[in-house]
């Protein structure tokens, strides 16, 4: 588990470094000395020979005015990579070169501006609201994480369901999550998360959001977490819980698919619950309170369906044992699990 | 003229037969599906300087499923535009869609207002309305068109165009025929964006699995197949990833027949042929080549270019085009046209005799992604078996505080899974999946213009763009910035300007920009090849230069179309 939460901590290390942002220098070519500058003099001769040619502007869907264009991206320009102690050299031993026989083609490279070449403001399309890109469309995906049937020698057989749900865009998401187990027909577990999903990193979601437990008895939590893909592929889902009274609950969901062949999946699993303070009545002690381990053998029928079986190991530590215990159940358990992942 | 001579066309269909044909492909279609793709699938050939063009729907049937196509003239793919240079073009296009639709001329130089665009040169083409394109041929060679709204190129509405040079062509050849290679899907293309979306790797079938560690591991001992493993591991990619959208869900279609039909070209022995290529495909790149034959490579993107002889196979990007020359002795000739990520391919026969059998080649292995596709530089540019230890460096950098090189910087973040450390010219490198694989493959290092650079200013200034994206989210953008966020890029007109594209994906992407000539600095500044499309490598960087004489608002994007929406930059030249 240790290696698990160092791993997902790495993953958050790699999150975006700040990068030191080369101020942008103004440039003046009115200036006597940036005025020898050569890109300078290209812009003032290019300024000259636009004038006395016959551009018709009217014939263009929207003339695009010029000031705006005249702001073009000099802000954005590298003029920090242009030598300025030497220009004046240059443009001497310039002066003697005879530029109409030279093969401009052929010259070695010179140091030129280098932009992203975007304006700095933006200017109006010709034809506003007919052109239809959309990069980013509202999707909607549910996914069946687990549906199983749970066998146990120690207890009755359960069915578990985990299941998500998001509704949004690349980066804004609303983000449902479901937790059932039932046992004998009677609902033992029931949990639902709502949560704003924010992508903040390639691989990270940050979500915030609330999570109501309906059993085994009635709690409102506050939730903060992070989902997404660690480094060397683990899926991980960790959240912390804020309830009333000062508990706090985290837990972290890890899972890895390993493929066995292009359909079939061998995927391990760990679950890990924490809380602060005891809490009798959820059955809950403070520390580490459950720990489970699983491992399902996938097929992918096709990718939105997986039949799986699979086997899970789940142990209860400290305050939560105690209080089984005392109820006369089981600190741990194994399970066969056959069930399903689906989604679409 | 003996350019006139290719059997495969229609010449100039009247509107009568186009009616009927498209009654007889109805009507077909309910008695036997397999009856209609070889309507649809028919060349049609207009020829002329006027021409009439009705979008529409129509039933398709590639895979024994009927669907509903976009079709030009009710042809999948469009008729072929035969036009000649320097004459006044015409063309209504007539939309009979419930839906907006456009026409853009792919390549072809003229006003931003005929250019096809909605939104920068016109407002669409309304349902029921007719536009009315009016422009120059002011080239000549192989170009086609397209529409550019939504996703209707996905679903069919495409076409070639061939314009025969003024004076005699400088190419001479007996017959021509044009190959145009698309991949249909009989999902709504919708649909696959939003499967993408969902899951970026829907549509690989061809992942690494525990069996090809193993492979690995007998092959190179474990600890070393295990450190070669560490940094794709690390940072959460895939060296399978070539493909977004594969044969899984396409059907490659030559001429608009599929591979079990296959499109034929006939020839007489003795005969010189031109084959004009055209890649219509929304998202598949295509290995090229023709057992048994040799290739002279002639023109790409429509222009011609030095000779380039004794080809064995090119690969052509998106919206590409390639003009090549055979001469094949009497025989039947498979033209194999592998999509890059070998999960499929196109086919085509050229034969003397209709009756001769055809040998189909085994399809190559599928290509695995090296560091030099990830822009971690490259050591000797092929070989990448050795570079093991490498791995095993790169697992100690901050992969978040890589940073470019050029004037631009790019960071990590949601939108930017990756920037290259080490981007790499390599005109020479033929590629993921064709590095030496025992065929004189073309790069781009090979093309040279057949005609001197007409401007030989250097340029003034560079503009640096870096393709980037989150695979695994599925965005696409130009420097991190999505289109929707960007502002227009000018340029002044007139001004001579490089463009630097620095790839920080593991993709191949095609980038098109409209209205004026991308001139490659493929190695000879005399020389540059001018091209409509220039394909970027992965973790590659390549340049070239424009000269912005085209007045006007243009399009500048990825060619892949659910890239797009995203790698998109509207240019201004004012």
């Amino acid at each position: 588990m240790k290696k698990t939460i160092s791993v997902m901590v790495l993953g958050l290390c790699i999150s975006p470094a700040a990068f030191a942002k080369h101020k942008p220098m103004t440039m003046d070519c009115s200036q006597p000395m940036h005025a020898k500058m050569t890109f300078c003099k290209d812009l003032a001769a290019k300024e000259a020979k636009k004038k006395p040619m016959a551009m018709d502007h009217s014939s263009m869907p929207t003339p695009v005015k010029k000031e705006t264009v005249g702001k073009m991206d000099h802000s954005k320009m590298d003029h920090s990579r242009m030598n300025h102690a030497t220009a004046a050299t240059k443009k001497k031993a310039a002066a003697k070169v005879d530029h109409s026989k030279m093969n401009h083609a052929a010259m070695p490279e010179m140091k030129i501006p280098v932009s992203d070449g975007s304006l700095s403001e933006d200017v109006p399309m010709p034809f506003p609201g007919a052109m239809h890109m959309e990069d980013d469309p509202t999707l909607f995906k549910l996914m069946v994480d687990s549906l199983e049937y749970q066998y146990t020698d120690s207890s009755n057989d359960s069915l578990a369901l985990d299941a998500e749900a998001w509704v949004g865009k690349d980066l804004h998401k609303l983000w449902f999550k479901t937790d059932v187990e039932s046992s004998d027909g009677k609902l033992e577990e029931a949990e639902l998360q709502a949560l704003y999903s924010r992508g903040i990193d390639p691989y990270w979601d940050f979500q915030v959001g609330i999570r109501k437990d309906f059993e085994p008895v009635g709690r409102e939590w506050a939730v903060v977490g992070l989902k997404g893909t660690a480094p060397y592929m683990f899926d991980v889902d960790a959240a912390l819980f804020f309830g009333k009274g000062g508990q706090v609950g985290a837990r972290l969901k890890a899972e890895y698919e390993m493929m066995l062949t292009q359909k079939t999946v061998l995927a391990p699993s760990l679950g890990v619950n924490l809380y602060t303070k005891d809490d009798l009545e959820a059955g809950i002690g403070s520390g580490m309170s459950d720990l489970g381990l699983s491992l399902r053998l996938k097929h992918e029928f096709k990718r939105e369906f997986a039949p799986y079986i699979g086997v899970s190991w789940s142990k209860s530590f400290g305050g939560t044992a105690d209080i089984l215990e005392e109820e006369g159940e089981e600190t741990s358990d194994t399970k066969l699990l056959l069930g399903f992942e689906a989604w679409f | 003229m003996k350019n006139h001579s290719s059997n495969d066309r229609v010449a100039n269909p009247t509107r009568r037969q186009f009616v009927q044909g498209l009654t007889a492909s109805a009507f077909l279609a309910g008695l036997a599906p397999s009856n209609l793709f070889a309507a649809a699938g028919n060349q049609q050939v207009l020829s002329g300087n006027t021409f009439e063009l009705t979008l529409g729907e129509t039933v398709v049937n590639f895979t024994g499923r009927r669907r509903m196509a976009t079709t030009i003239n009710g042809s999948l793919p469009g008729p072929t535009l035969r036009m000649k240079e320097g004459e006044e073009i015409t063309i209504r296009v007539t939309n009979t869609m419930s839906v907006t639709s456009s026409i853009h001329w792919h390549g072809l130089i003229l006003p931003a207002n005929m250019d096809g665009v909605p939104g920068l040169s016109f407002a669409g083409i309304k349902p029921g309305e007719t536009f009315t394109y009016q422009f120059k041929a002011v080239q000549s060679g192989t170009y086609w068109y397209h529409s550019h709204s939504g996703y209707q190129e996905q679903t069919g509405l495409y076409g070639s165009i061939v314009i025969e040079p003024r004076e005699t062509d400088v190419v001479s050849y007996d017959r021509d025929y044009v190959v145009l290679l698309s991949d249909w899907s009989d999902e709504k293309p919708e649909q696959i964006y939003a499967k993408l979306k969902k899951l970026s790797h829907y549509y690989n079938t061809k992942e690494r699995t525990l069996g090809d560690l193993a492979k690995e591991a007998s092959a190179k001992g474990f600890t070393k197949a295990i450190d070669d493993r560490e940094m794709w591991n690390r940072m959460r990619m895939s060296d399978r990833d070539i493909s977004d959208v594969t044969g899984w869900t396409y059907t490659f279609l030559a001429n608009g027949k599929t591979p079990a039909e296959g499109w034929t070209g006939v020839f007489k022995p003795g005969e010189k042929v031109r084959l004009r290529f055209v890649n219509a495909a929304a998202m598949t790149f295509f290995d090229v080549r023709i057992p048994g034959l040799k290739m002279q490579v002639v023109a790409t993107d429509g222009q011609d270019i030095q000779p380039v002889n004794d080809i064995d196979e090119f690969r052509i990007g998106v919206a590409e085009t390639y003009d090549v020359i055979v001469e094949p002795r009497a025989g039947a000739y498979t033209i194999f046209s592998q999509a890059i990520d070998r999960s499929g391919y196109a086919r085509g026969t050229l034969t003397s005799n209709t009756a001769l059998p055809t040998d189909i080649p085994k399809m190559d292995p599928v290509p695995v992604l090296t560091h030099t596709d990830m822009g971690m530089g490259s050591m000797d540019g092929m070989d990448h078996s050795s570079m093991g230890g490498m791995a095993h460096d790169m697992a100690g950098m901050d992969h978040g505080s890589m940073e470019s090189t050029g004037g631009v910087q790019v960071k990590r973040g949601p939108q930017v899974d990756m920037v290259a450390m080490n981007p790499q010219v390599r005109l020479d490198d033929p590629g993921v999946g064709l590095r030496n694989n025992g065929r004189r493959v073309l790069t781009y290092a090979d093309i040279k213009n057949r005609y001197p650079t007409k401007d030989t200013r250097p340029p003034s200034r560079e503009i640096e763009l870096h393709l980037t994206g989150n695979m695994s989210r599925y965005m696409w953008s130009f420097n991190g910035v999505k289109y929707a966020d960007s502002k227009p890029i000018g340029l002044r007109f007139g001004e001579r300007v490089r463009f630097t594209l620095i790839n920080d994906t593991m993709m191949n992407h095609p980038v098109h920009l409209h209205g004026m000539w991308s001139e490659l600095e493929s190695g000879d500044n005399n020389y540059l090849p001018r091209k409509h499309t220039i394909v970027v490598q992965p973790g590659a960087k390549i340049s070239y230069l424009v000269t912005a004489d085209a007045m006007g608002q243009w399009a500048y994007h990825c060619h892949l179309i659910y890239h797009m929406d995203g790698m998109f930059r509207r240019v201004i030249v004012a």
